[in-house]
């Protein structure tokens, strides 16, 4: 395990044990939609030449509205000068959270749009070849696919898109 | 080249587009964290195995050798250059394996078992065999009892090899290690003739291509490749792809040695393998041990090595052998042989190195070469004193056991009494009986390279010179003598011969090869 995982381990069970789950997940959804929208932000906390308090400073005024555990969290990661993966922190919380809740994150890449009455469908093919209870899924469109759709979870990948196709026929000519 | 017809063309297209559609399947994947110097460290993979073939998206395969926490290290078995952070890899659910079929006889082939000859594709019916297998257990074994006839005299007559036995050729370089390989290759051609073949793969690690040409060019023209592989795998290809060629050449071996047939594989040499593979351990980060090889260097080689053996005859036995591949079902034959014939490179005679010493541990005896012995003239350069066959003796045909009985002795007290020599008449005579015996044995037991001598003929001679009857030749003619009596012996005495080789020894026999050798010995005196 990294030591971003140490981390978030740590603050997971703390939160289950404080029964504060909820609002500790808002906190991290925040945190790490916040730092991955600004580029700035994370190359501040990463600089070794910024001083210790003036991070811990940046952090409280941006993170004023969070859950005292989360607080902590901050204050524990500034005094051992690990502010650079508190976004790491951030979504391997997340992850830990949706292990443990049987959520399963799918994410979708379509040629064009997608209905969400497919989406229903892909929904109930993850659940038939998973455990999942829940299925989170996110969908984003590439237009180099040509056509068809990629789904891809749990470090699995269905791949079902005509540039794919097109690929391996390529190679399976190549070959002969 | 003929003109390609476009009906016949586009036929096949079709073909290969209709058996086409619908190939996606759901795929376990994962993407490159980091990729340099041939190992590529990936994320995601969950469920993959030690030793499983992965595909990266342009189609080059790596083995994944490591299981790590939060990663997976795969070293790669082609270019890496064309490998970028966050490619996708896939697993192909199928332990590291090659094509193996009787049309790789003649052929050179590299490490994936692909031709590299040029000679286009390679023909028959293909069984995967995988890199990696456990060696048969005791249950499927049988004793070493059936000769492997080498052809160079003081091999054959003091350090039998048997088939099933994994003898190491050990020496310094320039000694004529691999030259004795190919003499051995070339001598079963023999046997191939006779239609008892026994099938021989050659394996080249870390070698120049101009080297492997030139032994490929010499087992051509010696007519020795229509039952020999050549396993190449040159010092230019990742270490990967070197350390893995033994392995390749013990697959196609096992593929013989399973249908009950007698097979003989050359690592040429296990040194430079093990070089390669100290090379990826440390890439991979595993702490080095001793001379910084990893710490199972000694299983890199010994479970490569178990794997030569001969099987139990009875089919109904082998049949149940463990770890058979599935393709091999159904085609196994008990009785078969896997030799081995490792070769050890020395650093200036230094038999206690690391590699040397672990090898030297796992085979059945070694033969030893001596850069001294090969510059004075005595070649091959085998230094009898120091090689050892272990079970070899059991599989030497009768003849030449109650012929050659006493040499291994004789030449000990010649080697003891040699110092003497230089004292000339001073000697007493039972010293000098020794003394010229002795070095009339050692002009016997020379050879020249690609002339393999049968066994009959090897019986013949070592008979006259255990009996001391070459007493009158001069040192220096003995080898001109030893040309005539094979004449003489093939011309008029060929019953004699036959007899010899099939492994009876009469007083008949003995009292020809007495009269003869006396009469071709006239005209030396």
């Amino acid at each position: 395990m990294n030591v971003a995982g140490r981390y978030a381990k740590s603050i997971f069970e703390l939160a289950v044990e404080k029964k504060s789950l909820a609002p500790v997940a808002e906190d991290m959804q925040t945190i790490a939609s916040t730092i991955a929208e600004n580029a700035d932000l994370k190359s501040m906390l990463n600089n070794p030449l910024i001083s210790k308090s003036t991070k811990v400073e940046v952090l409280n005024k941006i993170f004023s509205s969070t859950s005292e555990l989360t607080q902590n969290l901050m204050r524990v990661m500034s005094s051992k000068n690990r502010e650079g993966i508190l976004h790491d922190v951030a979504t391997t919380f997340l992850s830990l959270k949706n292990k443990s809740e049987g959520i399963t994150e799918v994410s979708v890449i379509t040629a064009k749009e997608i209905k969400a009455a497919d989406l229903s469908g892909i929904e109930a093919y993850v659940k038939s070849n998973t455990n999942a209870k829940k299925v989170l899924i996110t969908n984003s469109v590439d237009e180099s696919l040509i056509g068809g759709f990629k789904v891809s979870f749990d470090g699995k990948l269905y791949d079902s898109t005509v540039s794919t196709h097109l690929n391996n026929l390529k190679k399976e000519l190549k070959l002969a | 080249m003929s003109q390609i017809r476009p009906d016949e063309v586009s036929s096949i297209l079709k073909e290969q587009i209709s058996g086409f559609a619908g190939q996606a399947s759901l795929e376990e994947v994962g993407t490159v964290l980091q990729v340099g110097d041939g190992i590529a460290r990936i994320h995601g993979l969950f469920g993959v195995q030690s030793g499983e073939l992965v595909e990266f998206e342009n189609g080059v395969k790596a083995v994944v050798l490591n299981l790590e926490e939060d990663n997976v290290g795969a070293v790669l078995m082609g270019a890496s250059t064309d490998i970028k952070e966050g490619d996708q890899v896939k697993r192909t659910n199928r332990i590291a394996s090659i094509p193996v079929s009787d049309g790789m006889l003649g052929r050179v082939v590299n490490t994936l078992g692909e031709p590299i000859d040029g000679k286009g594709p390679i023909g028959g019916e293909t069984v995967d065999m995988p890199l990696e297998r456990k060696a048969p257990g005791v249950l499927f074994r049988q004793p070493v009892n059936e000769p492997l006839q080498t052809g160079i005299k003081s091999i054959d007559a003091m350090i039998p090899i048997g088939r099933g036995q994994r003898e190491l050729v050990i020496g310094d370089r320039q000694t004529g290690k691999t030259a004795i390989c190919i003499d051995t290759i070339i001598n079963q051609k023999e046997f191939y003739d006779k239609g008892e073949p026994v099938y021989c793969i050659y394996v080249a690690v870390g070698q120049k291509e101009s080297t492997v040409k030139q032994v490929v060019k010499a087992l051509e023209e010696k007519g020795a490749m229509p039952y020999t592989t050549v396993v190449s795998a040159a010092a230019s290809l990742p270490a990967p792809l070197q350390f893995y060629a033994p392995m390749a050449g013990v697959a196609i071996g096992e593929f013989f040695r399973d249908q009950g047939k007698a097979a003989l594989v050359v690592f040429d040499d296990l040194s430079k393998q093990a070089v390669a593979y100290r090379e990826v351990s440390l890439l991979l980060r595993r702490p080095p041990g001793r001379e910084a090889y990893p710490g199972d260097v000694f299983y890199l080689h010994s479970r490569l090595l178990e794997r030569a053996c001969k099987l139990n005859s009875n089919t109904e036995i082998t049949e149940k052998m463990n770890d058979l591949p599935e393709g091999m079902k159904g085609k196994v034959k008990g009785g078969g042989s896997l030799t081995a014939l490792p070769i050890i490179e020395t650093q200036g005679g230094d038999v206690s190195a690391y590699i040397p010493t672990n090898v030297i541990s796992i085979t059945d005896g070694q033969i030893f070469l001596e850069s001294n012995l090969f510059n004075s003239g005595v070649r091959p350069a085998i230094n009898v004193g120091l090689s050892v066959s272990r079970v070899g003796g059991n599989a030497q045909i009768k003849s030449m056991k109650k012929v050659a009985g006493t040499l291994k002795l004789d030449q000990a007290e010649y080697r003891e009494l040699e110092a003497f020599s230089k004292f000339g008449s001073d000697l007493d005579a039972a010293t000098k009986a020794v003394l010229d015996k002795g070095s009339r044995n050692v002009e016997i037991l020379k050879q020249a390279q690609y002339s393999p001598v049968e066994v009959s003929k090897q019986v013949a001679i070592i008979f006259l010179g255990t009996t001391g009857a070459l007493r009158s030749i001069p040192v220096n003619r003995v080898r001109e003598f030893e040309n005539e009596y094979f004449e003489v012996l093939s011309s008029k005495h060929k019953d004699t011969l036959d007899a010899l080789g099939s492994g009876k020894i009469t007083d008949e026999l003995k009292a020809t090869m007495t009269t003869v050798g006396a009469e071709v010995a006239k005209s030396y005196a």
